[in-house]
């Protein structure tokens, strides 16, 4: 593993075991959600992480995240494993180097929390700002994600999606990361919201200089946003390319497949696609 | 979406008349014994068993004492007893229902477990033992209804925190790094307030009725401290010639219960879950 | 009006009156359905398309709507207005409707094969087994390759893709000539989007199925839809034949939204239109789309324009596109 590397997936297996029938008479029914995937983030590169549902890539992005223990295998963050952290102190740490963004705008923002008592927490969990010197900060990363800072007093009912995506973005952002996984962050926003988000998604990717894993079933989203692309189905990694390369000549099968049937080429003003009539 | 709820519960014209009585009796039962001259333990032997008349506005019981000004004290008892059991048992429980349910696995089991076992004990037979227990007085009586009513509120609560804790909200902020303290006071309880509501709300009247029950069986609080149940027992003896010794107690008591009940279904109603989500 | 014209919706406005003002979801909305036509109806959330469907089928409880205007015409019955018995005859026979999740549009304790029988039963004299001999007939007609299996399945046992065509087979039980799909396809994924596209062109070609599509996904309409009409704020603000629609877009907002696709160039030329959508109980007055347009005028924030013809077949609804607008100024 070169020094290039940030994150190292090796192995990786999360089995879900699905007890029917109780009080102890039932089948058990072992479920790969994330079947042997292995794979490497390069620093400041964004991996696009693509598959239909129930094809394992919300299960891959939050074993990754340790919201689930892994059946099997490793993942490695600049060179430790991070299912073997020792001690309290270390997991916190862990905390602050890799965040999630949620797909669900809607059910990520606590909604009893107003938006600055959401991204407060991470300053207070990590000691990062105290008193004044945290409701500046507060405001900072409110104006990096585009909303002023009156949002910092409104409840999550209170902002339409797009605005409660920025706030949750604004969360993760908070602890400062250097690995932000997106998990679906633009599916349930309309058509321009979504433009804005991705907007957003570009100006902190460049100015933060984060490296990124962006999960979607959208294609045309994937294509934009990745300089790899990492394909998945039925738990298993099927093939994983430079972004061009894979949507110019895929060569598993089911690559060809789900390539065919999402993207619709549409350069510039021109569309060169044929309607059925 | 306060302004939301509660517009619903004005809506609902027998919540807030019930509303209303609960505020009235309250009053009444704050300031009802202030109200005329007569103190509560005053006896004045040769008016005694007279009817309702100027002098004394809800007549007089067997001893000559004026009932109104008994009557209102038993109130103030009986919704003290109601208030503070609902209290406790709504805090107890929700902190038990959300540890056991936030804990999830052998420990949620445990608990329970334990839950089901007690829930299992007949009511009043369990709350009798209590309270033969301990020295009879209002104290015991709050504790002893209390110890079984939290069972109720611990089972709601923890269905509430088993759908809670797969919610985004909660996994973010397990992703922040926030300690199982921290998630199940700022992110947990907060959100299960709705139906906690409702069922402290029940609970009250069955408090005061348990209560009521249990003086009259004699195992409450005894004189000259009478609490409505012990002013029905009185009135008992005396049902043929003396009819409203009987009536007034009885009438408040039947009131107040409805009234808590009917608010608690108002509750209900105005949070209903499509909208309060 | 011409007399081969399945359906016919004039002026039609909707609104409803809820606590914190008055929502205007359709505010006047014309346009008419010739038979065999795939009508796609675009639009972000709140644009009101999904109202207008609804209230082609009666489905609007009247409170809390306060007005329902307008005209709705299938054939020459005029459907605003008409009594609950009569729009029982209607709905599933004439008009069936799809919506867009099989889980909540599904009774999850009942089998998939009793639903689509119940559906077929409604109103016609069949015995069972004629009822379930045409459900499995259905099944198979919505493509699906083992309709025995399926017809004893539960709800919850189908992928979303396959409880999108149950749906699609219990909208055909009442064997409608008009069949309009509520966002379909929005809960699949890409591979089960073009399937789902797919069955509902071959039920055009084969049984001559009218359909309307409600989407807020341009690309997929344009795909399929001979026309499409393109909603915001409870109007339609461009409506013409899918090519033109995607290949000439003149409105503002479809400008921009066909700009906003991620599939149209690099980063650079990414655009996205500025401002929130607008909220349907603050309206502004004059064209709504005014305060986040790149190109309004003085006049776009007074009036709201009517349709201008710009080709044949092709309508904008834009002060831009009024013959002889050339000189007006445009606003600071």
């Amino acid at each position: 593993m070169d020094a290039d590397t940030l994150i190292s997936v090796k192995n990786l297996k999360k089995y879900f075991t699905i007890t029917r029938g109780g009080g102890g008479f039932g089948s058990r029914q072992v479920i790969p959600g994330v079947d042997c995937v292995s794979f490497d983030i390069r620093k400041g590169e964004t991996l696009g992480l693509v598959g239909a549902s129930g094809s394992g890539k919300t299960t891959l992005g939050r074993t990754m995240m340790r919201l689930y223990q892994p059946t099997e295998g490793q993942v490695y963050y600049r060179g430790a494993n991070i299912f073997q952290l020792k001690g309290y102190q270390q997991q916190l740490q862990l905390c602050r180097k890799m965040q999630m963004v949620f797909q669900n705008p809607a059910s990520s923002l606590n909604p009893r929390m107003t938006a600055g008592s959401i991204i407060q927490e991470a300053l207070i969990i990590h000691k990062l700002a105290q008193g004044v010197e945290r409701i500046k900060r507060i405001h900072e990363l409110l104006e990096l994600v585009g909303l002023s800072y009156r949002a910092a007093e409104r409840f999550p009912h209170e902002f339409s999606n797009g605005q409660k995506q920025r706030v949750a973005i604004a969360r993760a952002l908070a602890v400062e990361p250097e690995f932000i996984i997106f998990d679906e962050p633009t599916a349930s926003l309309d058509v321009s919201i979504q433009a804005q988000i991705l907007q957003l998604f570009f100006n902190l990717r460049q100015e933060l200089k984060l490296t990124c894993l962006f999960i979607s079933h959208d294609l045309d989203v994937v294509k934009l946003v990745s300089q790899r692309v990492a394909v998945m189905y039925g738990g298993k990694l099927v093939e994983l390319a430079e972004t061009r390369k894979l949507f110019d000549s895929p060569a598993h099968h089911y690559s060809k497949e789900l390539i065919a049937a999402g993207g619709l080429s549409y350069y510039g003003n021109k569309s060169t696609w044929t309607q059925n009539n | 979406m306060k302004n939301e709820i509660w517009m619903r519960f004005k809506g609902n014209k027998g919540a807030c008349i019930s509303l209303i009585l609960i505020i009235i009796l309250l009053l009444m039962a704050l300031i009802g014994p202030y109200l005329n001259s007569w103190r509560y333990s005053d006896q004045v032997l040769p008016n005694a068993n007279k009817p309702p008349s100027a002098e004394y506005w809800f007549g007089t019981d067997a001893l000559g004492r004026d009932l109104f000004t008994r009557v209102w004290h038993g109130a103030r008892i009986s919704l003290l007893i109601g208030l503070a059991t609902g209290f406790i048992s709504a805090v107890v429980g929700a902190i038990y229902g959300s540890i056991s349910g936030y804990a999830g696995g052998k420990i949620d089991g445990v608990m329970m477990k334990l839950v089901e076992i007690f829930y299992s004990i007949p009511f009043l037979l369990y709350v009798i033992l209590l309270s033969l227990l301990m020295e009879p007085g209002v104290k015991a009586m709050i504790v002893a209804l209390s110890a079984v009513c939290w069972l109720g509120t611990a089972r709601v609560v923890r269905g509430q925190v088993l759908k809670l804790r797969e919610e985004e909200f909660v996994l973010a902020a397990r992703l922040l790094g926030a300690g199982r303290t921290r998630i199940i006071f700022r992110h947990i309880i907060p959100n299960v307030s709705g139906p906690l509501l409702v069922m402290t709300a029940l609970i009250i009247p069955e408090a005061i009725f348990a209560e009521a029950f249990l003086s009259f069986l004699g195992l409450g609080a005894s004189a000259p401290v009478a609490s409505l149940g012990y002013l029905i027992k009185d009135g008992m003896q005396g049902i043929r010639s003396y009819p409203w010794q009987l009536f007034f107690p009885a009438a408040f008591v039947s009131l107040m219960m409805l009234g808590f009940h009917l608010v608690s279904d108002g509750l209900r109603d105005a949070l209903d879950p499509k909208i309060y989500k | 009006m011409e007399l081969d014209k399945l359906l016919t919706v004039t002026e039609l406005k909707v609104s409803f009156t809820i606590p914190r003002g008055e929502i205007k979801a359709v505010r006047g909305v014309s346009f008419q359905l010739a038979q065999g036509e795939i009508l796609g109806i675009v639009g972000e959330s709140g644009c009101g398309k999904s109202v207008i469907g609804q209230a082609i089928l009666g489905l609007i409880p009247l409170p809390p709507c306060g007005v329902l205007a307008g005209s709705i015409k299938y054939g020459s019955e005029e459907l605003i207005g008409m009594k609950e018995s009569e729009l029982v005859r209607v709905r599933g026979k004439k008009i069936g409707i799809v919506f867009q999740d099989p889980a909540a549009a599904l009774n999850p304790i009942m089998k998939v094969g009793k639903q689509i029988v119940e559906a077929i039963q409604v109103g016609r004299k069949l015995t069972r087994k004629e009822a379930v001999l045409e459900a499995l007939k259905i099944l198979e007609i919505t493509g699906i390759n083992n309709p025995d299996e399926i017809f004893h399945r539960y709800p919850h046992e189908l992928s979303g893709g396959l409880g999108q065509r149950v749906l699609v087979a219990i909208a055909l039980a009442g064997q409608p000539e008009i069949l309009i799909a509520d966002e379909p396809t929005t809960a699949l994924d890409t591979m089960s989007k073009v399937s789902l596209v797919g069955l509902l062109q071959e039920l055009r070609d084969d049984i001559n199925l009218t359909i309307i599509f409600l989407s807020h996904d341009l690309v997929l309409v344009a795909r399929f839809c001979h026309r499409i009409l393109v909603m915001y704020a409870g109007l339609v603000v461009e409506e013409g034949r899918a090519a033109d629609i995607f290949n000439n877009p003149r409105h503002p907002y479809l400008r921009g939204l066909l700009q906003c696709l991620p599939n149209t160039a690099g980063e650079n030329v990414f655009a996205p239109i500025q401002g929130q959508p607008v909220d349907p109980a603050v309206l502004p007055p004059g064209c709504a789309f005014a305060p986040r347009c790149p190109e309004r005028m003085a006049v776009c924030q007074e009036l709201n324009p009517g349709g201008f013809q710009v080709a044949a077949d092709h309508i904008v609804c834009c002060w831009l596109f009024q013959p002889g607008i050339k000189g007006i100024k445009k606003a600071t």
